[in-house]
C-alpha cells in the first residue's frame, strides 16, 4: 500500500492509532487493574507486566499518527477542475476526530487505573 | 420399630455429615488455603517468624491480582526461591492484600509462581499489615505513609520479631511508583535481591561452622 495513496490513509492511519492506542491501554492496565489476571491469566498478565514499559512510547506514536490523520483530514486539497472529482472531506474529518477522542477517553481511563496502581 | 430404625439411621448421617461440613477447614498456610491475620491478629504471622530465628526470612507483600506483583513473585522465585528450594534455612512469608480488590481464592494465582517447599502463604483481608509494616520500614512520602504492598524484605538469621509491630528489614526492595528514585528504597531487581540472600545465607553457614569448631 503506497504511502500516498488514498487507502493507507483510509484504513492504516486509523487502524494504526487506535491499533496502537489499545496497546498502550492494555500494556498502562498492567498492575493497576483487578480483572487483567482474570482476563488474560497468570501468564498473560506477567508477560504484560514485562513489557508495561513500552506504553508511553505507544501512546506517542497512537497520538502521533492521530495528529498526522487530523493534519490530512484538513490538508488544503488542489482546487477542481473538470477532471477531478472533489474528495469527500467531512467524512475525513469526522473520522480523525473521532479517532482523537478515542484515544483521549482511553488515555484518561488508563490514567484513571494507575491512580491504583504499584 | 423396625421400620423406623433405618429413617433414624439415615437422619444421623445427615446429621454427622451436616456438622462435618459447617466444621471449618483448617487453614494450612499454602497457596490455595492462606492463614487469615490481621494487625491485631498477627500472632500467626509473628510466631512462624519469630520460630524460624536463626534462618534468613523472607517477607513479600503482594495483591495476588496485580499483575506487577505476580511478575515480581516470579522473578524471584527463579533467582531465589527455586535454587534454594530444598535449604531449610531460608524461610518465606507471602502476606497477600488485597489493595485491588482481590479476594482469598486470588491468592491461588501464586501456586504455578513458587517452587520451594519453606513458604507460608497468609491472607490480610483488611490491608491491614501493609500499614504495619510501612511504618516499621519508614515508608514515607513527606508525612503520608505509603501502604507496603509489592514490597520484598530479607530478615536476618537474629532478625526477631518482639512488639507489636514487625522488625525492620535488613534488606527491602519495592515495585512502587511513590518510592521510586530514593537510595534507602531500591527499586526490585532479582539479582540484586539474590545476592542479599545469599549474604546473609553464608554469614548463617560461618556462623553455625564457628560455632560446631
Amino acid at each position: 500500500m503506497a504511502f500516498h495513496s488514498q487507502r493507507f490513509w483510509k484504513w492504516a492511519l486509523p487502524s494504526g492509532a487506535v491499533g496502537s492506542g489499545a496497546l498502550a491501554a492494555l500494556l498502562g492496565a498492567c498492575c493497576g487493574v483487578p480483572w487483567l489476571v482474570a482476563a488474560i491469566g497468570v501468564s498473560g498478565a506477567i508477560a504484560v507486566a514485562r513489557v508495561a514499559f513500552l506504553a508511553p512510547y505507544l501512546w506517542i506514536a497512537a497520538f502521533g499518527v492521530s495528529l498526522g490523520g487530523l493534519i490530512w483530514a484538513y490538508r488544503v486539497e488542489p482546487v477542481c477542475d473538470a477532471a477531478c472529482v472533489p474528495a469527500k472531506r467531512r467524512g475525513r474529518r469526522l473520522i480523525a476526530w473521532l479517532i482523537l477522542a478515542t484515544l483521549v477517553a482511553l488515555f484518561v481511563a488508563v490514567r484513571g487505573w494507575q491512580g491504583f496502581s504499584s | 420399630m423396625r421400620f423406623y430404625r433405618p429413617l433414624i439411621a439415615m437422619c444421623i448421617g445427615l446429621l454427622i455429615a451436616g456438622v462435618a461440613a459447617a466444621a471449618p477447614t483448617p487453614q494450612t498456610g499454602t497457596c490455595t488455603e492462606p492463614v487469615t491475620i490481621s494487625a491485631k491478629d498477627s500472632v500467626a504471622l509473628r510466631d512462624a517468624f519469630n520460630r524460624a530465628r536463626g534462618s534468613v526470612r523472607l517477607v513479600f507483600l503482594v495483591d495476588p491480582i496485580c499483575s506487577g506483583c505476580l511478575r515480581g513473585l516470579k522473578d524471584l522465585d527463579t533467582a531465589v526461591l527455586t535454587p534454594f528450594a530444598g535449604n531449610s534455612k531460608l524461610q518465606t512469608y507471602v502476606i497477600h492484600t488485597p489493595v485491588l480488590g482481590a479476594q482469598e481464592k486470588d491468592s491461588a494465582n501464586t501456586c504455578s509462581l513458587i517452587h520451594n517447599e519453606h513458604v507460608t502463604h497468609y491472607w490480610d483481608p483488611g490491608q491491614e499489615l501493609g500499614t504495619t509494616f510501612a511504618q516499621a520500614l519508614g515508608m514515607k512520602d513527606g508525612d503520608r505513609t505509603i501502604y507496603a504492598w509489592d514490597v520484598w524484605l530479607v530478615y536476618g538469621p537474629q532478625a526477631e520479631w518482639t512488639g507489636e509491630a514487625p522488625p525492620k528489614a535488613d534488606f527491602m526492595m519495592h515495585q512502587l511508583k511513590d518510592l521510586m528514585g530514593r537510595a534507602e528504597f531500591p527499586f526490585l531487581r532479582a539479582s540484586t535481591f539474590r545476592e542479599e540472600v545469599e549474604k546473609r545465607l553464608d554469614v548463617h553457614k560461618a556462623t553455625d561452622a564457628a560455632s560446631a569448631r
